[in-house]
């Protein structure tokens, strides 16, 4: 069986460098179907590897390595993709099925392009299963066959898990889309209205996944690890959020060249970088280069083909850019105070909180060439990028209403002096009730100047307030995201300064207050699951009338030979009663149990924040897709333009 | 290996030494220097989330020190002079890496804000001061944008 | 745009190639440095439950070895032999600590495995290994008689890391730093 997918798998490396050859001599028809055929191909093989771990085939090694016939159907699902061979896999088929996606999405009327674009997706897929199939082959037999496999990292046995890694690479290949298309848009040197409109939805394709594997990763780590964090600065959390804030810089970028057509190099080039940061991410985790708690299967021979496809596909893409910016051009003059420049200062911060994250994540390996040894952790990302994005965040409610060209903004004092009254009141309000320190207040103040922000836009868009449903999806997922955002900084920082932790040990009985909560250990049983067993705490939780049943474990997973916390966690309306059991203790005769109770405010927020800001790309894409109906009309074959044309704008009514 | 040892060895010798200090100003200290010295045995994780038994020994070590009245950088300092500066997550800022380090991000964001003026104060000189229009932000919105009108620039 | 403006963007992929390059296959250093620093100041209780042991005096006038070790360390095991052959030929300069562990169960594996130490400082609870730098046992220091640290080795003894430790104990005789 496995062997089919094995041959499929190739065969979709050679559709795939057909589709390149096609691709690139401009046949769109021909690129398309052979990009069809290589998603068949390729969904056949990684069906066929699901299957088998479905069947708990252990002649296969991946199986064998990484799953049990006890695991529950879900984990072995998710154990084919829960391995670096069945994740690169997945990240083959990402690649193709976005190349397909594109082959049928793509109407700009410039089928040389779209060729174009698809033949370098092609060639990306080329390198994807090349790596796949010569140093990270799934498809490989074990013989003679075991009787058990050695089963999944109990840790990635949980469904925020499950669906983290395929949520990332949709956005990490997905960003291999965007770079080829900025490729494509680079080779004919047109990166005008009609490119950034036809690129646009395919950023958020990629950027709204990220987004939420990026949270749902934090979220797992807040529940699973047990030590009731959710962002720790590791560099395989900044290899992911790299891209991600490349990914929200190119889609502010964007807009420019879409609606004016302006920003063209400078939007080409984050497409590129988007892309080029996704690799050199799986570069930093997968070669070992840099120490990360996350345990990644390492091996230095597949981190020197990571570099070397790095280099290959960002080298070229960048001398492209080299060779080709310089003759795009750019949109109608605008004044500094204009949208352009809002939007111009918006990147500016964005990109250097990049640059921020990485130079943090990759100096202690150059600080090493020099012979010393050295950390980069939370407290440098917090003294450097949180101020740095906090710019960004008090600028957004002031310019979002500018207009193109140039703006001429209006104090209005009584709007002014209401609003900060109001957020005023409401900070106080937070410092006395949860007797948070004043720099939180700041933090908070911020995130509700965001709120507001968000409001206010729509309100203003709207004129009259019951037009607000009547606004274009894409005003409105501008504005979900941005309340997203504010949202966000709301639940981060108070659930960072605001948090009450204490470590514990009782005895059966025993009560203690944490957070105004009496806590009480009612008993500790073993527990048992189909590939487990567990110490399982019993805690209720009294407040006034409010209580809570908790029953936090630690399992232990035998086939892997591994403990785990399973966290309880309760919710309060404001924030989680967080519990994790501990170690076992005898002291004087008698058992006691160590517990890690926390509190944690608001802790909500910074997860809903994160999906609001990818519901709002949703809605973004979707208003892109709306004005696309209209726009669209049968268009007749012709040919590419002899030579790239400026863009012209488009005049609003007159 | 230390790996193995961290993974395989953290129940059997538990030690209970996480007892908070009774005095919160001095507990928050002590949290605070726990969040920024790293565990030594394992991968990447400050000693404050640590299952490892040496991080457990190392949060018991900053609370003594903490009680006896020492400074968090003399806590930093006793740290940094057994395991080097890499036991610390934040980086010094003194010497030319500390400039680099902590001076590129401001820095960055200076120059390129400087920068970006200076362009655009030249294109803007060249393009002489034409009025420009002020055009809404949502002038845009639901319009069919440009195929038709690059067609007709492209001579269809 | 400019050309030279242009071109920046491939310049940093090609440095962050290169030291990428570089970086990779290189070996990864484990924490710690440090020799020429301090012994650390702090009185050990003794397994045989005599006085006090220090090393930051340099106990006997001479350069000593000293060995963190515990009954629950598998490599210690491993690098036992080596330590006896050491102390046959240096037996009034080495030493041990039984690193987080019961002296019950440390005088045990002694017994089992042989004593290779003069005397055998207790550690229950872990900070004397912070004072010294340790980062897991086994962990291996040796101690002029002025009370440096000349050589920290971290992890199992090799019989090249054994010859170094007995060239110190022989030669930097109460000398300091090599």
């Amino acid at each position: 069986m496995i062997e089919v997918g094995h041959m499929a798998a190739f065969l979709a490396l050679a559709a795939c460098l057909v589709q390149t050859w096609y691709g690139v001599r401009g046949n769109r028809a021909m690129a398309a179907g052979m990009a069809y055929s290589a998603l068949g191909l390729m969904s056949l093989a990684f069906g066929l590897l699901i299957w088998s771990f479905v069947t708990s085939d252990f002649s296969v090694a991946l199986v064998t390595a990484n799953s049990h016939t006890f695991k529950p159907l879900a984990y072995k699902i998710a154990g084919a993709w829960g391995n670096h061979e069945g994740s690169m896999a997945l990240w083959c088929l990402v690649s193709i099925g976005f190349a397909a996606a594109g082959a049928w999405r793509l109407r700009t009327g410039r089928r040389e392009f779209e060729a174009k674009a698809l033949g370098i997706q092609g060639g990306i897929s080329v390198g994807s299963l090349v790596y796949l199939l010569f140093a990270s082959n799934p498809f490989l037999r074990l013989d003679p066959a075991p009787l058990q496999g050695n089963g999944l990292n109990p840790l990635l046995q949980d469904p925020g898990l499950a669906i983290h890694p395929p949520m990332l690479y949709l956005g990490y290949v997905g960003f291999s889309f965007v770079f080829a298309l900025a490729a494509a848009g680079l080779i004919e040197g047109r990166i005008d209205r009609d490119w950034a409109k036809a690129t646009r939805p395919f950023v958020l394709a990629a950027w709204v996944p990220l987004s939420l594997g990026i949270a749902l990763g934090s979220y797992w780590a807040y529940y699973e690890l047990g030590w009731g964090g959710w962002w720790f600065w590791d560099p395989v959390e900044n290899a992911s959020l790299m891209p991600w804030l490349l990914g929200a810089a190119l889609l502010h970028s964007i807009v420019v060249t879409e609606k004016r057509g302006g920003f063209a190099a400078w939007t080409v080039l984050l497409a590129v970088l988007a892309f080029c940061f996704s690799i050199l991410g799986a570069f930093l985790v997968r070669s070992g280069v840099l120490t990360s708690v996350h345990a990644f299967a390492i091996d230095p021979l597949r981190g020197s083909l990571l570099l070397a496809g790095l280099m290959a596909y960002g080298g070229a893409a960048l001398a492209l850019f080299a060779w080709r910016a310089p003759v795009l051009k750019g949109g109608p003059d605008w004044q500094f105070v204009s949208r352009e420049g809002a939007l111009m200062a918006n990147n500016l911060v964005f990109f250097v909180a990049t640059i921020t994250v990485l130079l943090g994540t990759i100096f202690p390996l150059l600080a090493e060439a020099t012979g010393r040894q050295m950390s980069v952790g939370m407290p440098y990302f917090n003294l450097t990028f949180a101020p740095i994005m906090a710019l960004l965040l008090v600028g957004l409610p002031l310019v979002q209403g500018w207009s193109w060209g140039a703006a001429t903004p209006k104090l209005h004092w009584m709007r002014g002096v209401s609003v900060g009254a109001g957020i005023g009141v409401l900070v106080l309000l937070a410092l006395w009730r949860m007797k948070l320190p004043l720099g939180a207040g700041v933090g908070v103040a911020l995130g509700l100047w965001l709120v507001y922000g968000a409001g206010r836009e729509l309100v203003r868009r709207a004129v009259t307030l019951p037009r607000i449903f009547a606004l274009p999806a894409r005003v409105w997922g501008m504005s979900l995201a941005h309340l997203g955002i504010g949202l966000f900084v709301i639940g981060a920082v108070v659930q960072t300064s605001g948090r009450y932790e204490q470590t514990v040990a009782l005895q059966a009985g025993q009560s203690v207050e944490v957070a105004g909560w009496a806590v009480t250990l009612e008993d500790v049983r073993s527990a048992e699951g189909p590939n487990w067993y567990a110490d399982r705490a019993t805690l209720t939780a009294r407040k006034g009338s409010a209580s809570a049943r908790l029953l936090p474990e630690k399992r232990y997973y035998p086939a892997a030979r591994m403990p785990t916390t399973e966290t309880a966690i309760h919710k309060t309306g404001f924030g989680d009663l967080y519990t994790a059991l501990g170690d076992r203790r005898e002291v004087d005769g008698k058992t006691i149990w160590t517990f890690r109770i926390y509190y944690n405010p608001l802790i909500d927020l910074i997860f809903f924040g994160v999906f609001l800001m990818a519901l709002g790309g949703v809605f973004a894409a979707a208003g892109g897709r709306k004005a696309r109906v209209t726009a669209s009309q049968p268009e007749p074959e012709r040919k590419p333009d002899p030579e790239p044309s400026g863009p012209k704008i488009l005049e609003p009514a007159e | 290996m230390k790996r193995f040892l961290c993974l395989f060895l953290l129940p059997l010798l538990m030690a209970f030494n996480d007892v908070p200090l009774a005095d919160p100003a001095l507990e928050a200290r002590a949290r605070a220097l726990m969040d920024e010295i790293r565990c030594v045995a394992c991968e990447n994780e400050p000693i404050s989330q640590s299952g490892a038994e040496i991080a457990g020994d190392m949060r018991q070590r900053v609370r003594l020190m903490v009680e006896a009245g020492e400074s968090d950088a003399a806590i930093r300092g006793w740290f940094a002079d057994r395991y080097g500066e890499f036991v610390l997550f934040r980086p010094q800022t003194t010497g030319a890496s500390g400039l680099l380090l902590w001076g590129l991000p401001f820095g960055g964001l200076l120059m390129g804000a400087l920068g970006l003026a200076l362009v655009f104060r030249q294109r803007h000189k060249r393009r002489g001061g034409v009025e420009i229009a002020a055009i809404p932000p949502d002038a845009f919105d639901g319009l069919p944008v440009s195929n038709q009108v690059s067609d007709e620039q492209a001579g269809n | 745009m400019k050309r030279w403006l242009a071109i920046l963007p491939l310049l940093g992929l090609v440095g962050l190639g290169i030291v990428g390059a570089q970086k990779l296959g290189a070996d990864k250093p484990s924490a710690g440095l440090s020799d020429g620093r301090a012994a650390p100041v702090r009185s050990f209780e003794r397994l045989d439950g005599g006085d006090g042991l220090t090393f930051h005096e340099g106990v006997r006038g001479k350069p000593v070895m000293v060995n963190l070790f515990a009954s629950w360390c598998g490599p210690c095991e491993v690098e036992h032999p080596l330590l006896l052959e050491l102390a046959r030929t240096h037996p009034d300069q080495t030493f041990g600590i039984l690193y987080r562990d019961t002296p019950e169960n440390g005088a045990q594996f002694l017994r089992q495995l042989g004593n290779p130490f003069k005397a055998v400082a207790l550690d229950p609870d872990g900070q004397g290994g912070l004072d010294f730098g340790l980062t897991g046992v086994p962990e291996t220091f040796v101690i002029s008689a002025d009370g440096q640290v000349l050589r920290h080795v971290r992890g199992v003894l090799t019989p090249e890391t054994v010859d170094e430790i007995r060239g110190l104990l022989e030669g930097a005789r109460g000398a300091g730093l090599p």
